[in-house]
């Protein structure tokens, strides 16, 4: 079984300086990404993203390399500290377009992975028990 | 759907599958030998796999060989689909916070 990912990968007038902002500023952040963003840029430090509605989700920083690549792990369950559930990797890269702009691309990936087995087999089950229960309501 | 779920919950058995895909099929005393327990513990793995119709058992000569069938984790990719659908909206919501400051 191959490992699950999500890529998505977007173009943007803005400069990439303009980019990287818009995805490591708090500020910015919390404009579109949560409702409010905690987040310290430097690797090994830890965050949150935060919604009113779903809690706040643990998030570590793991490279900080502007304005190319961003790199950092999130919980998918809200409300527990990061080393308490298995977490995903989001990964941001930034490269100029030709003739201006940015190209962004983004990459989350362990959905599953050798970590989650060693560090929390149970909540990969938990995970997936809930992923069964949103998609049959 | 809930027996794919729970059959992919544990480690050894993906790495079955995860050896089935990259292997082909394998008779339960190739798949026991990297694994840490019994050709017993093993052939038990095997039944909840194919309890939940992810391989299948296929005689060829004196030798019974484990075949993966894929189809079922289709599933698991559609429980991947709300996450992908969240990222497209926060990108849209990206696209246009940085469309409203020009």
């Amino acid at each position: 079984m191959s490992e699950r990912t999500i890529e998505k990968t977007m173009e943007f007038d803005a400069s990439p300086e303009r980019v990287w902002r818009a995805i490591t500023d708090p500020a910015e952040l919390s404009q579109w990404f949560g409702d409010d963003t905690r987040l310290d840029l430097t690797p090994g430090s830890d965050g949150a993203m935060i919604w009113d509605q779903h809690g706040s989700f643990a998030v570590r920083v793991e490279v900080v390399d502007p304005p190319h690549r961003f790199v950092w792990r999130w919980v998918h369950e809200p409300d527990v500290d990061f080393d308490d559930a298995p977490s995903t990797l989001v990964e941001w890269s930034l490269s100029p377009r030709d003739g201006g702009g940015t190209i962004l691309r983004l990459r989350e990936s362990g959905f599953r992975t050798d970590h989650h087995q060693q560090q929390n087999t149970e909540g990969w089950s938990e995970e997936l028990g809930e992923l069964q229960a949103l998609l049959t309501t | 759907m809930s027996d794919v779920f729970g059959a992919v919950a544990d480690p050894t058995r993906r790495e079955i599958l995860e050896r089935l895909r990259r292997e082909g099929p394998l008779t339960v005393k190739q798949l026991s030998e990297p694994l840490p327990m019994s050709r017993q513990a093993v052939t038990k793995h095997l039944d909840v796999l194919e309890g939940a119709r992810l391989i299948r058992r296929v005689v060829r000569g004196r030798e019974r060989y484990h075949e993966l069938r894929a189809t079922p984790l289709e599933a698991i990719d559609a429980w991947l689909a709300p996450y992908a659908a969240a990222w497209d909206e926060r990108l849209a919501r990206l696209r246009q916070h940085l469309e409203e400051d020009r």
